[in-house]
């Protein structure tokens, strides 16, 4: 790929990677590191994308790939800091009890309700980038909308 | 809701601007292509080196330079190392003086077994064979068959077993997957070899293929976390990439033991970090089963030499994604994520074996 052709895919994709990364792997410092990763695999690439969504399709799959590995890492689950653990997943999760309560769901449930809720994906399509069955993407949808309502209301009581 | 969601999600911006994640990779990638190389080896050993890379070329067969030719290391393994190095390349050629057909890759844990089949024409008469509806039909004879027990028995359909990956078809090249799927008579297999089922002029014509580089089958032994069922011991379970076999032993009668094993189907657990047993909440979202085929499951005529003499369950994996529009699955799958099985409502976990 040219520079200049990453120079677009940065301006158009960067939030829309983090974003992924940061669903997986809770951190910012993580997220951040999966982020220019991704960005150097395109970069490298001999890919011929048919069109902008093409690209943010692979580089989607791509994060997924990285972030995987990431929380897979022997290193990482002996050595993740205590720390990683207490602060909060988002930036300003204080702010916004939903973030909270998304933060304390497992990864591919945050992930998939991103991909849904946000990037507007259809569970298919999601399921092609996590190579899922639709039915299990569908599953994780419900899942983590049920539990998020459990912990919303759990709140709301206290 | 969906509102909420937005905001939420809204709320998560990178740390960096795009420019410095767009000089940052640049730098990465030029540090990258400074970093030195290694020094290239002598003159001496270059010359061997160059001697043998010629004679692979030369001695390469033509199927190999086929698109199709990466096909079960970019789609089955998907980079896991280990399982590729099994996969066989130019297992089998043949031809008439108007097609060639040749197994471009095949990989086989003994029990279930995956090939490549290419069919390319050599002149105007192949293009028109390959391109004509008869020659190849949805039930046309491409298949694989246990060797040599169920020669003629096993028989599979183009829906199932066999699929023609589309994508590659061209006027002049034809691709298909075949699967050979776990089978009563392949559960104990000892055979070095299955049988290709082909035709090149309308005529039905077989070959053995040789599966002698086997993948790996592990066995594990299963410890109950619970009560066990009663009447069956589950036993152990042997896996690989391609396929899994749940065995046990049993007393009960034959009627009673089908109707233990087809009235309870095992679910293969995958390794979910975040399960933990203690907690009920965590446990309730514990769904990471791994697919499974339908190889087969029942009692055995004749007991393993180990004394089972059951079979809970046995099949491919798959991953549940279907191919080609056909009732095909992409076998892949990475067996060290296999963590355990449940059966009759009983947990098992898995323990290497001694």
């Amino acid at each position: 790929m040219q520079a200049e052709e990453l120079e677009h895919a940065i301006r158009q994709f960067h939030t829309t990677i983090y974003r992924i990364a940061y669903s997986y792997v809770g951190n910012a410092a993580d997220a951040e590191d999966i982020c220019q990763d991704a960005f150097l695999r395109l970069y490298r690439t001999d890919e011929a994308f048919a069109g902008d969504e093409n690209c943010k399709a692979w580089l989607i799959r791509v994060t997924i790939n990285l972030s995987k590995n990431l929380l897979r890492s022997p290193w990482r689950t002996r050595h993740a800091p205590l720390e990683e653990h207490l602060t909060p997943a988002a930036p300003a999760p204080a702010t916004d009890s939903l973030l909270a309560a998304l933060s304390s769901l497992p990864p591919k449930y945050r992930l998939v309700l991103y991909l849904y809720y946000y990037e507007g994906y259809a569970a298919k399509e999601i399921g092609q980038m996590m190579k899922k069955p639709t039915s299990t993407v569908t599953t994780w949808l419900a899942r983590g909308r049920a539990k998020l309502k459990t912990i919303l209301e759990q709140e709301e009581t206290i | 809701m969906k509102e909420r969601f937005r905001q939420a999600f809204a709320s998560i911006t990178p740390p960096r601007s795009d420019e410095a994640l767009y000089d940052s990779v640049l730098q990465q990638e030029s540090a990258a292509e400074e970093k030195p190389r290694r020094k290239i080896a002598s003159k001496a050993i270059l010359i061997p080196l160059a001697a043998v890379l010629g004679c692979m070329v030369f001695t390469m067969s033509a199927g190999a330079i086929y698109e199709g030719f990466q096909y079960l290391r970019g789609e089955l393994v998907d980079g896991q190392t280990s399982t590729a190095e099994h996969i066989q390349s130019d297992v089998f050629f043949a031809s008439t003086e108007h097609l060639t057909l040749a197994v471009e890759e095949l990989i086989s844990d003994g029990q279930v077994t995956y090939a490549i089949l290419h069919y390319h024409a050599l002149d105007d008469r192949g293009t028109e064979l390959l391109n004509h509806d008869g020659f190849l039909p949805d039930d046309n004879p491409n298949r694989l068959n246990q060797c040599p027990r169920m020669e003629s028995s096993y028989q599979t359909s183009f829906a199932y077993g066999t699929a023609e990956i589309d994508y590659l078809r061209k006027k002049t090249d034809r691709y298909f997957i075949l699967q050979l799927e776990l089978s009563e008579v392949s559960l104990d297999a000892t055979d070095q070899e299955v049988r290709l089922y082909y035709t090149l002029d309308g005529a039905i014509t077989s070959a053995a293929l040789n599966i002698t580089d086997l993948l790996e089958r592990r066995v594990y032994q299963l410890e109950c976390l619970g009560e066990e069922p009663e009447g069956i011991d589950v036993n152990y379970l042997v896996v690989s990439d391609l396929s899994y076999m749940v065995c046990g032993s049993s007393e009960l009668s034959p009627q009673e033991r089908e109707e233990m094993v087809w009235g309870n189907s095992i679910l293969l657990l995958g390794d979910d970090p975040y399960y933990d047993p203690e907690d009920d909440w965590v446990n309730a979202y514990r769904e990471d089963y791994i697919s499974v085929g339908n190889g087969f499951a029942g009692g055995l005529e004749e007991p393993f030499a180990d004394g089972s003499n059951l079979v809970l369950a046995g099949g491919a994996f798959f991953t549940g994604e279907t191919i080609y529009e056909k009732n095909f699955r992409i076998p892949r799958i990475d067996s060290t994520q296999v963590s355990g099985l449940i059966f009759a409502d009983a947990e098992y976990r898995l323990v290497p074996m001694e």
